[in-house]
């Protein structure tokens, strides 16, 4: 990856800086494990072509779900010691790589001061062989390290003792915004002075069968058949039928100017603002209306110290499911008022599906990378726009654009809504 | 059936290589966590370590620790261990 280096001056040529004197705070380092590729560059590949990374799932016994982002060949032992990777489970293990890349690629020797991390299930997938072994063997006879594999904070835990994280340590359970908060929370920790350098992550592990059939149950998931894996996600498409699954984690080094300059880091975008609102209205539906969604958008702008009209492009959260993409047209609609007709709109699950807790940060290497590059890459397999979805999320095709502006948010189950705002390195 | 010892000092430096390629010396009298005593071996495991060391005897022996009034925290030298499991036979 090229990215500005900071200067001497501190002009890393953002368009636009943090209010007041609050702390810079820059990206300078970024880890991916995803099911478009281990590295931000193969996802870059992937999103801005609008190359689906979707494909046939292998259950153990049929679902109507069918399909979904794999993390193919992955290692773990290529991260971890021998006793690290047979102690820990599916999230530990993407989360603790995307994490040792991150601070590889960030050229990291001191300890970060904090981490936060999002997830959504945690160690769900655990959870269910535990309870399996409990009921077919009995208590005397489970897992006796199998607890230390579900647990949520288990993943951040591991990554701190790896890293000798000494600072907060938490992990941020909002559904599918969990890693939108991570990023916000690491922000204000780099801004507030709390530390000068930060891990804020995200993961998911959620293709076991367990996970996967009850969201089946709720009706949350397409249906296409395998043989249709590429075209299942399909955001703001009349066609659409549900969320693919997705695994997968991704890790960002945020850092003060501060620090930054004095180590000489690569900068690759500066987080501008955040916020965060809940709808307080339905388990799983979003307001129809959007105005709790477009809240948040309004307010992570506000935290950026701009207007949503500077805002150039808008990763979408883009489930695929009829009424969240309904739903989010309206927040943006909202949000940005007459605006929302010209800015750029993308959807990054049309490719690399729904990494639920992970996506936050997974879409966010999305968005830092369009912003260097200036280009925005399309939502694959809009090929038959949705008559309430009627803005222009870059359908089919990626174009070159002046991007110096960018938010990604995200909903969640529970009515969660979390926004980023990030600015150009 | 396996003798018990050589099992247990085989499981010990399978979860931790260190002690193999080190050569330590692993006996009985070996303490798994720490010694008081500055002259008796200790072997320095964490608690993660001996867990997972009992988890390996329980499927080397085909038994059932947890369901024995063995608690970890009684387990003090690779002599309890070797005791615990020939009890559990």
């Amino acid at each position: 990856m090229t990215s500005a280096a900071v200067t001497s001056t501190g002009a890393t040529s953002a368009a636009v800086t943090s209010a007041g004197a609050r702390n810079r705070v820059l990206v300078t380092g970024i880890g991916v494990e995803s099911c478009a590729g281990p590295t931000p560059e193969e996802l870059w590949a992937a999103l801005s072509a609008g190359r689906p990374a979707i494909s046939a799932l292998e259950l153990e016994q049929p679902l109507p779900c069918q399909v979904g982002g794999v993390v193919t060949g992955f290692d773990p032992r290529e991260h971890m010691s021998a006793q690290q990777a047979r102690r820990t489970s599916r999230f530990q293990q993407l989360l603790f790589a995307a994490a040792m890349k991150a601070r590889a690629h960030a050229g990291l020797r001191a300890a970060p001061g904090a981490l936060y991390v999002g997830t959504g299930g945690g160690g769900l997938d655990e959870a269910a062989r535990f309870v399996t072994g409990l009921r077919r063997n009995g208590w005397s006879r489970m897992d006796r390290l199998g607890l230390l594999r579900l647990l949520p904070n288990q993943a951040a835990g591991l990554v701190a003792q790896e890293l000798d994280i000494q600072g907060p340590v938490l992990t941020i359970s909002t559904a599918c915004a969990s890693s939108t908060d991570a990023i916000g929370a690491g922000m204000r920790a780099v801004r507030d002075g709390i530390a000068d350098v930060v891990l804020v992550g995200g993961v998911e592990s959620w293709l076991d069968l367990p996970c996967l059939a009850s969201f089946c149950l709720l009706d949350a998931l397409s249906r296409r058949p395998a043989e249709q894996a590429a075209a299942a996600s399909r955001p703001f498409d009349r066609d659409r039928d549900g969320m693919v699954p997705a695994e997968g984690a991704a890790v960002l080094v945020l850092e003060s100017e501060r620090s930054a300059l004095r180590r000489g880091a690569t900068v690759h975008g500066e987080v501008l603002g955040a916020a965060s609102t809940c709808d307080a209205h339905h388990p799983v539906a979003p307001r129809a209306d959007g105005a709790t969604a477009a809240r948040t958008i309004e307010l992570a702008c506000a935290d950026a110290g701009l207007d949503t009209a500077a805002v150039d492009l808008v990763s979408a959260h883009g489930t695929s499911t009829p009424l969240n993409d309904r739903a989010e047209t309206a927040a943006i609609k909202r949000a940005f008022g007459p605006h929302a007709r010209h800015v750029a709109i993308t959807a990054p699950k049309s490719v690399i599906g729904h990494a639920c807790g992970a996506c936050g940060v997974l879409e966010s290497v999305g968005v830092l990378l369009a912003i260097r590059d200036k280009y925005v890459p399309p939502t694959a397999n809009l090929d038959n726009p949705d008559p309430d979805c009627d803005l222009d999320y870059t359908p089919l095709v990626g174009r070159p654009a002046p991007i110096n502006v960018a938010i990604k948010q995200n909903f969640g189950f529970g009515g969660q809504n979390s926004a980023v705002v990030f600015g150009a390195a | 059936m396996p003798e018990v010892l050589p099992v247990v000092i085989k499981e010990i430096t399978r979860i931790r290589p260190d002690l193999r390629e080190s050569h330590a010396s692993i006996t009985r009298e070996s303490a798994l966590f720490y010694a008081t005593d500055p002259d008796r071996p200790a072997l320095e495991l964490d608690s993660m370590d001996a867990l997972e060391l009992l988890v390996a005897l329980e499927q080397e022996f085909g038994i059932e620790l947890a369901a024995t009034s063995t608690r970890t925290s009684d387990l003090h030298t690779v002599g309890d261990v070797v005791d615990a499991v020939s009890g559990a036979l």
